[in-house]
C-alpha cells in the first residue's frame, strides 16, 4: 500500500474516551442526586428555578453567538451547566426572574466577556455575586417547608450556635438535619447526603480531582475547630460541601498543577471560615472562591512542579 | 497493590495475543535492511550488489564507537544497496537481499569464554540493540565508565503499551534463555544482583520465569499494570526507588536496565555465536488474525500482516511500535526493523489533533505525567513560538511516552507540539 492511502500521524495513536463532551455530561448527570433533593426539600417550584436559569442561560448564549459573535448557534454544555449551578445557589422564594437575570449576567459577563473558554471566574458564582449584590433582599429571603426561616448559619451568627442547637433540640438533631438537608437555605446546598452522592460519582468518573474539594474542607473544618467554633455545622452547613464540590472543581478557573490544587482548596477553605466568622455576612463561600479564582495565574506560576529526577546543579 | 510511580494512564490494554503462540513468519521474497536500525552512526556496507551472503553474516559495520553492525537474516545474493524511504521520514540506505532458501542452524558451542570483555565484545560483533524500541547500541550500555560500578541489574519484563505481547511470549517460551542472558549481562557489568520488573496482566510470564530462577540474587517483583511502567526511568524507580537524575543515564546511579529481549539476544550471541537477525512482533489491531510472530529483521510489515490473514478492513494508519509511542509508517513495504516489536493496524484511529489553545484546564494532563511536567504549558509555549519559556517548564525532560495526549479530553496533540519544542531547543 503506497503513500497517500496510509496516514502519517504522530503518536499516541490511541486516547481516552473521555472527551469534554463526555466531561460536562457526566457532570450534570452528578447534578440529579442534588436537583431531587432540592425538589423533595423545596418543592416542585425548585425545578421551575432552575429551568429559567438554564434556559436563560442557554436564551443569552444563542443571542450572543447570533447577534454579537456572528457565529454558528449551538448550545455548549458548559452553558447548561452554568445555568443548573446558578439555580442551584439560590433562596426557594426568588421570583423566576432573579436566576433569570443572573444566568444571563453570568454568561454575558463571566463566560463571554472574558471569551468563551478562557473564564477566570466561575461564571455562576459571579451571577450569584450580582444578584446578592443587586437585590439582598430577595436573595435572602429564606424558607424551610414553606416557611420563612433563616439559614443555621444565619441564625447562629445572629444569635449564637448554642441557641440553634437548642432550636433543634440536640447536636446530633442538627447534626441531622444538616446531613440530609432539613434546613433552609440555597435549593441545592441544605443536603450534604446528595452532595456526597454527587461527589462520590464525579471522583469515580474522573470528572474532578480529589485535591480541591479534600483540601477545602480539611482546611475548614481545622480552622473552623481552631477558632472555636463547631467543625462539623460549618462543613455541613451553608454551600461549602456544594461549592467544594461542584464549583471550587471548576476545570477553568482552578489552578493546574498538583500542589496548586491543594493550595487553592485550603485557601478557600480558610478564606471561607473566616468571611463565616469575622465579616458581615454569615455565608462566604461565594467570596473565598471568587478572591481565589483572581489568584489562579500566581497559583500557577509559583507552584511549577520540578521534573521528576531533577537536582540541584 | 497500589500502582508504583506517580502518574500515568490506564489504557484498554486489549492483549488480545498474549496468549497465542509463536508463530514464524514466512521468509518474505526481499528482506530489506536499512543501514541504521540504531542509535548513532549509520553503518556501511560490506558487500556489494551481486555478493553472495550466508545467514548471519556480517554485511555491515561502523567504525563509530556509537554504533551497531548489521548481519544478513537470511542466505540469499545481494539485489541492490540503494536509498530508500524509511519510517524516520529521511531516505536511508539499505541492503536488498533476495533469500535463496538455504540457511544452517545456531547450535550451542563448546564453552564460551565469559569473561567481561568477551561477553561485551559478542554483543557488539552479533548487532544487539535495545530490542525495547530504543535501540540504544547494547555492547556501549554494558561497557562501564571505570569511575562508575553497578549494583544492580534492571530487567524489563513490563510492556506497558497495549496490544503488544512479544515480550510476554518471549517469557513463557524462552525464559531459560533470558535468565542466562541475564547472567551474562550481570557478569559484564560485575553488578551483584537483578531485578525482573514485569507487570501483573503477565502472570504466565511470571510463573514461567520464576521457574528459571533459583538463585537468591536474582528476584521477579510483580508490577501494578500501569503505563508508562516499562519505561526506563519509572521502572528503576518502581524497583528501586532511586531517581535517575535529569540528563543522567541509569549507570549514574549504579544501575543498568536492559529489555528481556536484549537478554535473550545476549545469550544467543554468547552461547550459540548467532547475530541479531530474527526477533519476535506481535501484529495486532486490525487484522484477520492478530499474531505474534517471530521474524526475520527486514522483512516488509506486508508480509507479515499476510501472514495475519492480511487486513480485516481498509487500514489508516500501520504504526511500527505500539499504539502510545509507535510511529505511522507512510508505507506498508517498510522493513521491520530491530527495535520494532509490535505492528498495529488500525482502520477507525482516533485523531489526537486540537491546538493548545483548545485546552479546558482540567489538568488531566498533568495528573497523567510520569514526570511531573505541565504537558499543556510546554505545548502552548511551542504554539506561540516561545521555546525558551518552554525551556523553563522542563520541555527537555519530557520522553514523550504520550500519557498526557491520552488523557486530555480536548484532543490536543499534546505530544506533537512538545516535540516540536525539544527539537527547537536541541538546536540552539
Amino acid at each position: 500500500m503506497k503513500s497517500g492511502n496510509l496516514e502519517l500521524a504522530q503518536s499516541p495513536h490511541i486516547s481516552s474516551r473521555l472527551t469534554s463532551e463526555k466531561l460536562k455530561l457526566l457532570f450534570i448527570l452528578s447534578l440529579v442526586p442534588v436537583i431531587i433533593a432540592s425538589v423533595y426539600f423545596f418543592g416542585f417550584y425548585s425545578l421551575l428555578i432552575i429551568l429559567s436559569s438554564t434556559i436563560s442561560a442557554s436564551l443569552t448564549e444563542l443571542i450572543i453567538q447570533r447577534f454579537f459573535l456572528k457565529s454558528k448557534l449551538g448550545i455548549r454544555p458548559g452553558t447548561v451547566i452554568t445555568g443548573l449551578l446558578l439555580g442551584l445557589i439560590l433562596p426557594s422564594t426568588v421570583p423566576l426572574w432573579i436566576p433569570a437575570i443572573g444566568s444571563c449576567f453570568a454568561i454575558a459577563i463571566a463566560k463571554y466577556a472574558f471569551g468563551v473558554g478562557n473564564n477566570i471566574f466561575n461564571p455562576a458564582l459571579v451571577g450569584r455575586a450580582f444578584l446578592v449584590a443587586s437585590w439582598p433582599v430577595l436573595m435572602t429571603s429564606w424558607a424551610a417547608d414553606a416557611v420563612t426561616s433563616a439559614t443555621p448559619l444565619a441564625f447562629s451568627k445572629l444569635n449564637s450556635f448554642s441557641s440553634l442547637v437548642q432550636a433543634h433540640g440536640s447536636k446530633l438533631a442538627l447534626y441531622k438535619s444538616l446531613f440530609i438537608g432539613n434546613v433552609s437555605g440555597s435549593i441545592g446546598e441544605t443536603s450534604a447526603l446528595a452532595i456526597i452522592i454527587s461527589a462520590i460519582f464525579l471522583l469515580y468518573a474522573g470528572v474532578i480531582d480529589w485535591r480541591i474539594p479534600s483540601a477545602y474542607v480539611a482546611s475548614s473544618f481545622i480552622l473552623s475547630f481552631i477558632l472555636g467554633q463547631d467543625p462539623v455545622f460549618h462543613l455541613l452547613s451553608g454551600s461549602l460541601l456544594f461549592a467544594a464540590v461542584f464549583m471550587a472543581t471548576d476545570y477553568m478557573s482552578s489552578p493546574l498543577t498538583k500542589s496548586g490544587r491543594i493550595i487553592f482548596g485550603l485557601c478557600c477553605g480558610i478564606l471561607t471560615i473566616l468571611i463565616r466568622i469575622y465579616a458581615g455576612a454569615p455565608e462566604g463561600v461565594t467570596y473565598a472562591i471568587l478572591l481565589m479564582n483572581a489568584l489562579v495565574p500566581l497559583i500557577d506560576r509559583f507552584t511549577v512542579p520540578k521534573p521528576f529526577g531533577w537536582m540541584r546543579k | 497493590m497500589f500502582s508504583s510511580f506517580v502518574g500515568g494512564i490506564n489504557p484498554e490494554y486489549k492483549k488480545l495475543t498474549s496468549g497465542s503462540p509463536i508463530e514464524q513468519a514466512k521468509i518474505p521474497e526481499r528482506i530489506f535492511l536499512p543501514l541504521k536500525q540504531h542509535i548513532g552512526a549509520p553503518c556501511t556496507p560490506l558487500i556489494k550488489k551481486g555478493d553472495k551472503v550466508m545467514i548471519g553474516q556480517k554485511i555491515a559495520d561502523s567504525k563509530e564507537p556509537v554504533s551497531a553492525p548489521i548481519h544478513s537474516p537470511v542466505s540469499g545474493i545481494v539485489e541492490e544497496i540503494k536509498l530508500m524511504p524509511s519510517q524516520f521520514g529521511h531516505d536511508i540506505i539499505s541492503i536488498i537481499i533476495r533469500p535463496s532458501g538455504d540457511e544452517h542452524e545456531f547450535k550451542k558451542s563448546g564453552n564460551p569464554n565469559l569473561s567481561r570483555h568477551s561477553i561485551i565484545h559478542a554483543v557488539r560483533e552479533a548487532g544487539i540493540v535495545g530490542l525495547g524500541g530504543a535501540m540504544f547500541p547494547a555492547y556501549l550500555k554494558l561497557s562501564i565508565a571505570k569511575d562508575k560500578a553497578i549494583d544492580t541489574v534492571v530487567l524489563n519484563g513490563c510492556e506497558c503499551e497495549p496490544y503488544i505481547t512479544a515480550d510476554d511470549a518471549l517469557m513463557q517460551h524462552n525464559a531459560h534463555e533470558i535468565i542466562e542472558g541475564l547472567r551474562l549481562i550481570m557478569r559484564a557489568v560485575d553488578a551483584r544482583r537483578a531485578i525482573i520488573g514485569i507487570e501483573d496482566n503477565k502472570k504466565n510470564a511470571i510463573r514461567s520465569m520464576q521457574k528459571e530462577i533459583s538463585d537468591e540474587n536474582i528476584r521477579i517483583v510483580t508490577l501494578k499494570t500501569r503505563y508508562p511502567q516499562g519505561a526506563e526511568k519509572t521502572l528503576i524507580y518502581s524497583l528501586l526507588k532511586r531517581k535517575v537524575p535529569s540528563g543522567s543515564l541509569p549507570q549514574d546511579i549504579g544501575v543498568v536496565c536492559n529489555n528481556v529481549a536484549t537478554a535473550k539476544a545476549i545469550y544467543d550471541a554468547v552461547y550459540l555465536n548467532k547475530p541479531l537477525i530474527e526477533r519476535i512482533v506481535t501484529v495486532a489491531g486490525d487484522v484477520k488474525q492478530p499474531k505474534n510472530l517471530l521474524v526475520r529483521i527486514g522483512t516488509p510489515v506486508k508480509s507479515l500482516i499476510n501472514d495475519c490473514g492480511s487486513y480485516s478492513s481498509a487500514p489508516k494508519r500501520v504504526i511500527a511500535g505500539g499504539p502510545m509511542m509507535g510511529i505511522a509508517l507512510q508505507d506498508d513495504n517498510m522493513p521491520l526493523i530491530k527495535g520494532t516489536n509490535c505492528i498495529l493496524v488500525q482502520s477507525s484511529p482516533v485523531y489526537v489533533s486540537n491546538l493548545p489553545s483548545e485546552c479546558i484546564r482540567c489538568s488531566k494532563c498533568v495528573d497523567a505525567c510520569p514526570v511531573n511536567l505541565i504537558p499543556i504549558a510546554i505545548a502552548s509555549f511551542s504554539e506561540k513560538n516561545n521555546f525558551e519559556a518552554a525551556k523553563s517548564v522542563y520541555a527537555m525532560d519530557c520522553y514523550e511516552c504520550g500519557a498526557c495526549a491520552y488523557a486530555c479530553p480536548q484532543k490536543i496533540a499534546l505530544v506533537e507540539y512538545i516535540r516540536r519544542a525539544k527539537n527547537e531547543i536541541r538546536k540552539s
